[in-house]
C-alpha cells in the first residue's frame, strides 16, 4: 500500500477521517493519511487495537475478513489484506458512515485497485 | 484557537486518555454540563480515578466506581462556598450529600462552557458497596433529567436481541463475570461459547484501546474471512455485553439495526 494509494483512498471517502495501514505482527504503523495531522501514540493505539481484534478471530479459530466497532462518537473498521494478512487497513469514519461503501471500497484498495474501481 | 486547534487538542487529550474518541465534552449551559459530567460517571463500571479538567483550567480529581461518585480526593478548587470545598479531601460521599455536590459541580460547570476527563486505575480497589453517590441522585437533587439522550449511550441489548429476530442462531449474555445464554442450541452455541471466551479474554480487558466506548454503549462485528461463514457481533452497554452470531453474514445489516436502535 502506497502513500498515494491511501491518500486516493480516503479522499474517495469523505466520511472517512483517518486511514491508516498498518503490520499487525510487529504492530507498527505502515502509512497514515488523515483529515488531521494525529499524534503517533493515537495511531499507535489505533494499530494494537487492530491486531488485537484480528488475534481475537484467529484465537476464536474463525479468521475475520474485517471488523467494525461502532460507537456514538465514530465508526471504525479494520480489513486484513487477504494478500498479506499481516497487514491491514484501518478506517475511523463518522458515527453514521457508509459502511457498505467503506467495505467495498476498502477491498478494492487491497486489491491493489484505485479508489476509482471501486 | 480556531475549530481546527481544537480539534487538534481534543484528540491529543484523547491519545493521553487512551482512547480513540475525543475527549473533550462542550456544553450548552451549566446544567447541561453537569448531566454531562454525571454520565460519565454512570458509565465507570470499574474503580478509577478520574480527573475532569474544566475549560477554564480548573480540574477536579474524583473516585468512582460501580456508576458512583465515591468521593473528592483531592483539595477544593477555589471560589466555592465553605459547604461545597468541604466535600472534597473525604474518605466518602452520603446520600445527604448529593444536593451540595450537584451545586459544587454546578458551579465549576459555570465557569467554563467544556469539560475533559481522563481516568486511570486506582492501586487499592475502590469499596462502592457502603457509601458513595449515585448519579442519578446527584442530578435528582437539581431536578435535572441524566436520561434525556440516553440511546446515544448505547442500545438496550434486549431490544437489540428482539429487533434481530430469528436472524440471531444464538446469543450469550456477559454479565458480572457471569455468562448466560439466552437463545440458541447444540454447535451453534457451542461455536459462539468458544467467541465468547477468546472476546472476554482479550478485547473486554483495559488493555484493548476501545474498550471505554464498547464497555458503555458500542458494537464489534466480526465478519469472516470464508464463505458461507457466519457473523459474530458485541454488544456492550453500561458493563453487560451480549455476544450474538447470526445465520448469514451481513455486517451492513448489523451495523444499520445497531445504529437504527442507538438513533444514529
Amino acid at each position: 500500500m502506497t502513500p498515494q494509494a491511501l491518500k486516493e483512498f480516503r479522499a474517495g471517502l469523505p466520511d472517512c477521517e483517518l486511514a491508516v495501514y498498518a503490520d499487525l505482527g510487529s504492530r507498527t504503523v505502515l502509512g497514515a493519511d488523515g483529515a488531521l495531522r494525529y499524534p503517533q501514540e493515537y495511531l499507535d493505539a489505533l494499530c494494537l487495537g487492530a491486531a488485537m481484534l484480528f488475534e481475537t478471530a484467529v484465537a476464536a479459530d474463525d479468521p475475520a475478513d474485517h471488523v467494525f466497532v461502532l460507537g456514538p462518537t465514530g465508526s471504525r473498521g479494520f480489513f486484513r489484506n487477504p494478500d498479506a494478512p499481516n497487514e491491514a487497513l484501518c478506517c475511523i469514519c463518522r458515527p453514521d458512515a457508509d459502511a457498505a461503501r467503506l467495505i467495498r471500497a476498502a477491498h478494492a484498495v487491497l486489491r491493489g485497485e484505485g479508489a476509482g474501481d471501486e | 484557537m480556531s475549530d481546527l486547534d481544537r480539534l487538534r487538542a481534543a484528540f491529543r487529550r484523547a491519545a493521553a486518555d487512551g482512547r480513540l474518541d475525543p475527549g473533550e465534552t462542550v456544553y450548552g449551559d451549566p446544567g447541561d454540563g453537569l448531566v454531562q459530567l454525571l454520565r460519565r460517571i454512570d458509565e465507570a463500571v470499574l474503580g478509577r480515578r478520574m480527573t475532569i479538567g474544566f475549560g477554564d483550567g480548573t480540574a477536579v480529581d474524583c473516585l468512582v466506581s460501580g456508576r458512583r461518585l465515591v468521593a473528592l480526593p483531592g483539595p477544593a478548587p477555589a471560589g466555592l462556598r465553605p459547604a461545597q470545598a468541604a466535600l472534597f479531601g473525604r474518605d466518602d460521599l452520603s446520600a445527604e450529600d448529593a444536593r451540595p455536590v450537584a451545586e459544587a459541580l454546578l458551579a465549576l460547570c459555570g465557569r467554563a462552557d467544556r469539560f475533559t476527563t481522563t481516568a486511570e486505575r486506582t492501586e487499592a480497589d475502590i469499596d462502592a458497596t457502603s457509601g458513595g453517590l449515585a448519579p442519578a441522585a446527584i442530578a435528582a437533587a437539581l431536578a435535572l433529567d441524566l436520561d434525556a439522550g440516553a440511546a446515544a449511550r448505547g442500545v438496550d441489548l434486549g431490544a437489540l436481541l428482539e429487533a434481530a429476530g430469528p436472524a440471531i442462531v444464538a446469543a450469550v449474555l456477559l454479565q458480572d463475570d457471569e455468562i448466560g445464554v439466552v437463545r440458541g442450541e447444540g454447535a451453534d452455541v457451542d461455536t459462539l461459547l468458544g467467541w465468547a471466551e477468546q472476546v472476554a479474554d482479550r478485547v473486554l480487558t483495559p488493555a484493548f484501546p476501545l474498550f471505554s466506548g464498547l464497555e458503555t454503549g458500542g458494537l464489534l462485528a466480526f465478519s469472516p474471512a470464508a464463505a458461507g461463514g457466519r457473523q459474530v457481533f458485541v454488544a456492550g452497554r453500561r458493563g453487560a455485553y451480549l455476544v450474538a452470531m447470526t445465520a448469514d453474514a451481513d455486517t451492513v445489516a448489523v451495523l444499520d439495526l445497531w445504529r437504527r436502535l442507538a438513533g444514529i
